[in-house]
């Protein structure tokens, strides 16, 4: 009887349940995520939507920024793109479920044509196109989409089958299944061939070109999958609000995605995306609560953290954590 | 070595977090009689249910209705200008009112507990509010604060009968149910004070100055638009000027409504804003005068605007100011009310006394209903209460606003303003009031 776990096949390998603390894992996680709003009472579990959707929405930027290089500052812009095509949609009497993956398209399509010119760029250039593209969505919905800073959606269209997925425990179920669903796909995406390829052109584009990849093509489909998860983020977003308004799509908030993703751990695309959404959103609210008079000082500390994380820690939050977990491991006898 | 303060750091990270989550998502439990009257952010409460949002307390005998209340304000966002003394008046309201005793109908002392909190003028952190007011607090009313964020949660509110008093006073609010605000809507104030440019000067020419991206700032604009040809004035300007303005953007907007030669200026943002055009107006020489909303004009306004602006601005008001009616009532409670809570005299001002008069509209209501009524239907009844006056007794904030009437399907409580011109003399003047009759100017904006 051998000790210890074997795999002795690719697959087993592959797997992403490898040993038995995982799948012990798996079912305590799953079941601590299904009894989470009886736990938390409905305020929790407004709180934990709002989580899954910037979670969402950080799982993309993660893919284009941290998988693929591709700095992006205009993520809450293309979450825009989502939730207010899932408005409009809904309004036109279409139910959100059909609704939601009609927006994140909506969101791909947006995020592809606004990338088309930043194909060729890279680095600082990049980022200033994209704070251009932002730019350019911010004006097109204050001006054309939501002049009036507000459009109601029909909660008619958020009802299925008499339940009112806008609120309370269906939301919150409705967000969880879709946030699993887009988190297993994107666990994929990191050890596919396409995974592979966005990362050569991170490391190297002309490396990764010279080797056979087709750069251009690589960074399009990293900038369609972190668009069409900004889109999915935006239509829950959408789902989860009773109305949708330009001012929740700013700069601002792209820059937020952008410390969630460099704090959580940039390539990190699940785990590392989950701690930076986790770790932003509660930090502003704690930053909020404690400086509740000077928004300067949120911004200082904000500043702070993002700077100390590119500086001392580029693996992000999931490094420490790494280090932490083999610190613990070797431990007593750590040399 | 850095490996080991990485490590430190990484450990103090993920304590923060715990802790963080821990104060957001959780709040220990506290009975209500511990928590002292007026217990403002963060207090922890009891996570609600609905059947706690009015508890009934009190010593053997003596019935009591502890009334949970959320209060919105902008302490901190770019409405922060005019919204700090608002907070402040609607908590010394709070204070105020706790001490001195609200009773329902049927003579049961009613006490509030509110929860406060900024959300900085940023419409989708009121709705995170909201929801914590809600299902954590499960408010029976809320003292709100902006137009986008007040228009954003109506339908909401409606849903969950949750009484809404804002300090926006859009006209898309006033066919909304649990809606309500004791003044006339913007556009009904605007087009007062189109009216009145009407009659100071025949075939006026009015060049409009508001943030064109702003919910509030753009709410009366259709109405002026839609009434100014019917009054005779001619819209010569629509200019952008930011509600974060700073001095160049002013002076960027006075020149470029320069060019359309108005007698009048509209400035539909709050008073830094609007008090950096008129200073702009100054230096530039334009022969206009510069009419401000409701939010964009108030005792300070001279001040701010520097010298050379007298005869030069006005602003619109539904309400004399307190400084000005200091003995009256209502303008009384609100000095004592002030003086309750340490605030000097010269600290009251119209800002004030607009917090402090929606916290006393939510106590009219509590008056004019009962004590079963509030346990059983809470903010419907409060609904309920206010709407009573449509056939029934006016409601009156003391000398502070004339006999109002909310009407089901209609919360416009009244129709005329003052236009507080700032003199040649230096002093402030109530011109009026005066109101936009044969015109429905709520309509207008609603298309």
């Amino acid at each position: 009887m051998p000790a210890g776990v074997f795999k002795e096949t690719y697959l087993a390998d592959m797997a992403h349940l490898r040993y038995p603390i995982h799948w012990a894992a798996l079912v305590a996680g799953l079941a601590l995520l299904l009894v989470l709003p009886v736990m938390l009472g409905s305020y929790g579990a407004g709180l934990a939507v709002m989580l899954m959707v910037f979670f969402v929405g950080t799982v993309g930027l993660n893919i284009t920024t941290g998988l693929a290089g591709q700095i992006s500052l205009a993520q809450a812009a293309l979450m825009g793109v989502g939730a207010y095509t899932a408005a409009y949609l809904a309004n036109a009497g279409v139910s959100i479920l059909l609704a939601i993956p009609a927006a994140a398209l909506a969101a791909t399509i947006a995020g592809v044509v606004l990338g088309l010119p930043s194909f060729k760029l890279k680095g600082y250039y990049l980022a200033m196109a994209s704070i251009a593209a932002q730019a350019v969505l911010e004006y097109v919905f204050q001006t054309i989409v939501d002049p009036y800073q507000g459009i109601e959606i029909n909660p008619e269209a958020k009802t299925l089958a008499g339940i009112y997925l806008g609120d309370g425990a269906p939301l919150y179920y409705t967000v969880l299944a879709i946030t699993i669903l887009a988190v297993i796909a994107a666990a994929n995406i990191g050890r596919s061939s396409l995974g592979r390829a966005m990362k050569a052109v991170r490391d190297n584009d002309i490396s990764a070109e010279i080797i056979g990849i087709d750069v251009t093509r690589t960074k399009a489909l990293a900038f369609a999958i972190g668009s069409f998860y900004a889109g999915l983020a935006g239509a829950l977003y959408a789902l989860a609000s009773p109305s949708v308004g330009w001012d929740s799509f700013t700069m601002e908030t792209s820059i937020d995605y952008l410390a969630m993703v460099l704090v959580g751990g940039p390539g990190r695309i699940i785990w590392g995306s989950l701690l930076g959404a986790l770790t932003i959103r509660t930090g502003w609210s704690l930053l909020a609560s404690v400086f509740a008079a000077s928004a300067a000082v949120k911004y200082l500390v904000l500043g702070g953290v993002i700077a100390f994380f590119v500086v001392k820690e580029p693996d992000g939050l999931i490094g420490v954590l790494r280090r932490i977990k083999e610190y613990l491991r070797l431990w007593p006898f750590s040399y | 070595m850095a490996s080991r303060a990485a490590l430190i750091a990484g450990v103090i990270v993920v304590i923060a977090l715990v802790a963080a989550a821990a104060l957001v998502m959780g709040g220990e439990k506290t009975k209500p009689a511990e928590t002292p009257p007026g217990t403002t952010s963060p207090a922890p409460s009891t996570p609600a249910t609905p059947a706690e949002t009015a508890t009934e307390t009190g010593a053997a005998g003596r019935r009591e209705i502890v009334l949970k209340v959320g209060l919105l304000v902008d302490e901190s966002g770019p409405t922060s200008d005019v919204g700090r003394d608002y907070a402040r008046g609607a908590e010394a309201a709070f204070k105020y009112f706790n001490e001195k005793g609200v009773y329902t109908k049927d003579g049961v002392r009613v006490r509030f507990e509110y929860v406060k909190r900024d959300y900085a003028y940023n419409p989708s952190k009121a709705v995170e509010f909201y929801r914590e007011f809600r299902d954590r607090y499960g408010v029976v009313a809320i003292v709100g604060w902006g137009t986008a964020d007040t228009e954003k949660l109506a339908d909401q509110v409606a849903k969950d009968k949750v009484l809404y008093i804002s300090a926006s006073y859009s006209a898309k609010l006033v066919g909304k149910p649990f809606n309500f605000f004791p003044a006339p809507d913007y556009s009904t104030q605007a087009c007062a004070a189109v009216k009145w440019m009407a009659e100071k000067k025949q075939d006026a020419r009015l060049a409009l100055l508001y943030d064109h991206k702003v919910a509030y700032s753009k709410s009366p604009i259709p109405a002026i638009k839609a009434y100014a040809p019917e009054a005779g004035v001619e819209i010569v300007a629509d200019v952008d000027l930011p509600l974060k303005a700073t001095g160049a953007d002013a002076e960027r907007a006075i020149q470029q409504a320069m060019g359309s030669k108005p007698d009048f200026l509209w400035c539909g943002n709050t008073i830094h804003s609007c008090s950096l055009a008129a200073k702009a107006l100054v230096k530039y020489g334009l022969e206009a005068v510069q009419v401000s909303n409701v939010w964009g004009f108030d005792e300070r306004f001279p001040q701010m605007a520097g010298s050379g602006v007298e005869g030069k601005v006005a602003g619109v008001s539904p309400w004399i100011w307190p400084e000005y009616a200091k003995d009256k009532p209502g303008y009384k409670e609100v000095y004592e009310a002030a003086k309750m809570m340490g605030i000097s005299e010269d600290k009251v001002n119209l800002r004030f006394m607009q917090g402090f008069m929606n916290v006393w509209l939510l106590v009219k209501a509590i008056e004019r209903t009962t004590s079963t009524e509030l346990m059983e239907k809470k903010g419907e009844a409060l609904k309920e209460a206010l709407e009573s006056s449509c056939q029934g007794d006016p409601i009156q904030l003391g000398d502070i606003t004339p006999p109002m009437r909310f009407c089901p399907g209609k919360h416009l409580p009244f129709t005329s303003v003052y236009i507080v011109v700032y003199g040649e003399d230096g002093k402030f003047h109530f011109e009026g009031p005066v109101s936009p009759e044969g015109f429905d100017c709520v309509a207008a904006t609603q298309g």
